[in-house]
């Protein structure tokens, strides 16, 4: 679909270690919609995150890209030059990281960060940089924005912290916002203030966010689709709706049934066996099939590539597929 | 203020008693204030568990859960309070005079690969608490760590690795194994799976309420994860700011919570779950500062219920519905017909 | 939940001999392979100085009035001195105590200053301040005016140079050892321990020591070259090493007056010096590598 505001396609990333290649994604495939909020929700080590960092072109040198393209806008961010990337990222594409601790630089003033961005981006003078830092705190939810521009992060709560950060985002009206794991650091009531803020936030500004995350419960409330990851693949994905109420691949249906959830004490939780293959490159034939119940002979010798479920774009990488009768 | 103390359902002395705890830090002043200011970590907590019970400690940031987990360990002195362990006092109790009961209360942290020293093997990890207190030498010695080992899910060939080598999983087994060399009454776990992938997280938590059946163990589960302590625990106490605002039954509690705090942390959190889609129910403001609570009851600067007694008066924890069940609200008292 | 059904964790890698892993962490670097490979020439040099020494009897002191201040000749590779012995014998029997005499201070600093610093940083209140404070006593010593005090008093000599080294070395490990006991103190493992009962002296010589490794590592495989370089100083002014023996400073001290005209008595040996400083502290860095565990996977 030509006219999703991101298309990823096909994409290959190792890591050179000193033990030789670690493929970190092998194929992932995804497109995100302006306006859409897209969730990318996977254990450790899915390769969830240097997708992410992918789309901003903030790999670490020893990532290799070996395969595969990211459109954004139509242009493949891949085959950019330095100066272009420098440019789209924090204009056009922002990213919001999990520790705002760690994010936000300790010795400046959360208003001299910001500023900075604005005048960079926007080319506007420190007057008028100030004065749209403090809009966007205001439109984040956070109390009397001035003082916030005079503060160091330190004097700031973790929740105030991340607001700070996602107005920060904000400040060039960026089409689209590669979120990793926002609200992982944050308490579950801090929590779900930034959750609904994000989901306010996108209706106000129509901005698209990429949510990168382990927490289904998270990509249940505020996703409009998602992609499950795992090993470095996608392995399914689709409408939250329908993930949620009918998950196909069988590692979809094991992470939910290993969520323990309120109100159902007794219910056994089912663990899923085995862990998560080192190398995923190394692997022939489905990276889940050692720990899959429904294993057969072919899963072992072939991968499965995405195949669509039912009408409405949800998509399952199983061969449990085949003989899928669109059943709810 | 006396605490009023919640009545026993069973006879028998329970195995762990909190009374009037608190713990306060000091925060550096300088030399010339006038007031040293104090963090309250902990503040007047009491409560009981019974043997072979499970109670989780839920609460955010700040609420002092974890102090409050350290403090039954004496991995921290009490600034004041009781704690009781089968029945014996041990909040002031030197550290000499603590040692021949450590074995009987024991600890798993939250940080797998942290918990476990970089340098021993797991041999020696496990090893370790059994050469402290003499229970075992030479080939006695190994048969008991295989044997622990076993019993958690591993075996002798993880013996000859180091914590790195292993996966996050496997090293939180490895430290549930070490707590339960010494064949304690009591584990403290302190956030044991917050640090696991989710699958993962299943496997341990089936091995720790599986543990506990077969041995008859006594959990104190600290966790800001309310499904896994409700999966976990038989009775729970939520936390606020260095108290305990409820504490009851769990089913009962995540059924029906009664503390405006526990409903709003019940409702913020995101289920998995789309077929019951409703709004989160967000919770306005940041917790204050452990070192200004607010005044009267510390959750009114936040309670979307608050009315003008719960900015003067702190609430006392009281029964309600049953004797078993306390909440720390001012809404109860006015309708609880008993003095 | 029967114990069957509890799930068993998963397999392990395989993993490769312990002297696989560190000649690959070595091979990963060339610096550190050719630092290595200088380091163990001039082992072999020191160890098997009269076989591999064109004139040994010189190398030890024997002089000879025939042969003084020659210049570099396919006779005497770098010379001779101004007592006629041969230069390039006289730096391999000069390798001997640039060898033991580092390893010596630097073994000794250690083992004094490591678990001092450790059980002040573990501790912390009146212990930390005692023995920072002595500590802070012994590093506001001048170590050149330590030395020669204790010359002063017991007598000029290696052994007695050595000494006053050591004396102003330690402090530096304790310091060192201190700050990476104040924050492994607050890691879980230490916890657990103390909740287990183990006693505070086990729990540093088993939990705190042995992580603080890494770091002494480092600093102590840059501090035997500059352990050479301070001996070097010493008997420059003439402590340390006497003459006649064979000794890197004492060479360029005793070569000084001549370097314009001789300059091989005094160069040749300060390139000696520096080659072997060099290597050290270019290994020091794979050194900590090969004795952190987790680099083994």
């Amino acid at each position: 679909m030509s006219d999703a505001l991101l298309a990823i396609d096909n994409l290959h990333i190792a890591f050179k270690t000193g033990r030789g290649m670690l493929d970190a994604i092998t194929g992932v495939s995804l497109e995100v919609q302006r306006g859409e909020i897209f969730g990318v929700v996977g254990e450790t080590g899915c390769g969830k995150t240097v997708t992410g960092l992918s789309v901003l072109g903030l790999l670490p040198k020893s990532a290799v890209i070996k395969q595969g393209s990211i459109l954004f806008e139509g242009r493949n961010l891949l085959a950019l030059r330095k100066d272009e990337m420098n440019d789209l990222r924090g204009r056009a594409i922002a990213m919001i990281f999990q520790d705002p601790s760690t994010a936000l630089n300790p010795v400046f003033t959360i208003g001299a960060q910001m500023e900075r961005v604005a005048r960079q981006h926007l080319g506007l003078d420190a007057k008028a940089a100030r004065r749209r830092s403090a809009e966007m705190l205001a439109a984040v939810g956070l109390p009397d924005p001035e003082w916030i521009l005079g503060s160091y992060p330190h004097h700031l709560s973790g929740g105030m912290k991340q607001r700070a950060m996602i107005a920060m985002a904000l400040l060039c009206q960026p089409s689209l916002i590669v979120a990793d794991e926002p609200t992982t650091a944050l308490d579950v009531t801090i929590q779900a203030q930034v959750l609904s803020l994000l989901r306010e936030l996108r209706r106000q500004f129509d901005v698209a966010v990429l949510l990168i995350t382990h927490n289904l419960g998270v990509v249940a409330y505020t996703c409009d689709r998602l992609a499950v990851l795992y090993a470095g693949r996608v392995v399914e994905t689709g409408p939250t709706d329908a993930v949620f109420t009918a998950p196909h691949h069988p590692y979809t249906r094991g992470l939910l049934a290993a969520i323990p959830r309120a109100g159902s004490k007794g219910a056994a939780l089912v663990a899923i066996p085995g862990s998560v293959p080192a190398n995923p490159g190394a692997v022939t034939g489905c990276a889940f099939a050692p720990r899959c119940a429904h294993v057969f002979a072919r899963c072992h010798t072939e991968s499965p590539a995405l195949r669509p479920l039912t009408g409405d774009r949800h998509a399952s990488a199983c061969f449990l597929t085949e003989g899928w009768e669109g059943r709810e | 203020m006396t605490p009023n103390m919640p009545h026993q359902p069973e006879p028998g002395a329970p195995l762990l008693e909190v009374r009037n705890l608190q713990k306060h830090f000091p925060l550096p002043g300088g030399w010339f204030s006038r007031q040293r200011r104090v963090v309250h970590a902990v503040d007047e907590v009491s409560f009981a568990v019974q043997r072979g019970e499970a109670l989780g400690l839920v609460g955010e940031s700040g609420c002092g859960k974890t102090t409050l987990g350290r403090l039954v360990l004496r991995l921290l002195d009490p600034t004041a309070g009781e704690i009781l362990f089968d029945g014996q006092p041990i909040a002031r109790l030197s550290k000499a005079a603590l040692r021949p009961l450590r074995p009987r209360m024991q600890v798993v942290f939250q940080n797998p690969l942290q918990s476990l020293s970089p340098r021993l093997r797991i041999y020696d990890i496990v090893a370790e608490p059994l050469r402290t207190h003499g229970r075992a030498t030479g080939d006695d010695l190994r048969g008991r760590v295989v044997a622990l080992l076993e019993q958690v899910g591993l075996g002798a060939q993880h013996l000859d690795r180091f914590p790195h080598e292993i996966s996050g999983g496997q090293c939180q087994r490895v430290a549930i194994a070490r707590a339960l060399a010494l064949d304690p009454q009591l584990l403290v776990l302190d956030e044991p799976t917050s640090a696991l992938d989710v699958s993962v997280q299943a496997q341990i938590l089936n091995l720790l309420a599986d543990l506990r059946r077969r041995l008859g163990l006594t959990y104190l589960f600290i966790s800001h994860d309310l499904s896994v302590v409700e999966y976990i625990s038989d009775r729970i106490a939520v936390m606020y700011l260095g108290q305990i605002v409820e504490i009851g039954p769990s089913a009962g509690i995540f059924a029906t919570p009664k503390h405006p705090y526990t409903k709003a942390l019940l409702n913020a959190v995101p289920e998995p779950d789309v077929s019951a889609r409703r709004e989160l129910v967000v919770l306005e403001g940041n917790v204050p500062s452990p070192a200004n609570p607010p005044p009267g009851c510390r959750f009114h600067t936040r309670c979307p219920l608050a009315f003008e007694r719960c900015a003067q008066q702190e609430p006392l924890l009281q029964a309600h519905p049953e004797p078993n069940w306390l909440v720390a609200c001012h809404l109860y008292e006015e309708r609880n017909e008993t003095p | 939940m029967t114990l069957s059904a509890v799930q068993p964790a998963a397999g392990l890698p395989q993993r490769p001999t312990r002297a696989m892993q560190i000649w690959q962490i070595i091979r990963r670097d060339p610096l550190a392979l050719a630092s290595l490979i200088v380091i163990t020439l001039y082992l072999l040099m020191a160890i098997f100085a009269p076989w591999v020494a064109p004139y040994p009897a010189q190398g030890e002191g024997r002089t000879s009035a025939a042969t003084v201040m020659m210049a570099p000749s396919p006779a005497h590779w770098l010379g001779t001195d101004q007592l006629g012995r041969d230069v390039y014998s006289r730096i391999i029997f000069g390798s001997r105590p640039a060898f033991v005499v580092p390893l010596l201070v630097v073994g000794l600093a250690v083992l004094i200053g490591a678990p001092l610093g450790a059980i002040a940083g573990f501790k912390g209140g009146w212990f930390d301040e005692a023995i920072m404070r002595v500590t802070d006593l012994f590093l506001a010593f001048p170590s050149l005016l330590l030395a020669m005090a204790i010359t002063a008093a017991l007598g000029r000599g290696l052994e007695n140079a050595a000494l006053a080294l050591v004396i102003s070395w330690w402090p530096w490990y304790a310091r060192l050892v201190r700050g990476a006991a104040l924050s492994l103190r607050e890691r879980y493992f230490v916890e657990a321990a103390q909740s287990m009962g183990v006693r505070e002296t086990t729990i540093i010589a088993r939990h705190i020591l042995p992580n603080c490794l890494s770091p002494i590592m480092v600093q102590a495989t840059v501090d035997l070259g500059t352990v050479i370089l301070a001996m070097g100083g010493l008997a420059f002014i003439g402590l340390g090493t006497q003459p006649p023996a064979a000794d890197w400073g004492l060479m360029i001290s005793e070569g000084r007056t001549s370097i314009l005209e001789s300059w091989w008595i005094a160069i040749f040996p300060m390139l000696a010096m520096l080659i072997l400083v060099l290597a050290f502290n270019l290994l020091g860095d794979t050194l900590r590598d090969i004795f952190d565990p987790r680099q083994y996977r």
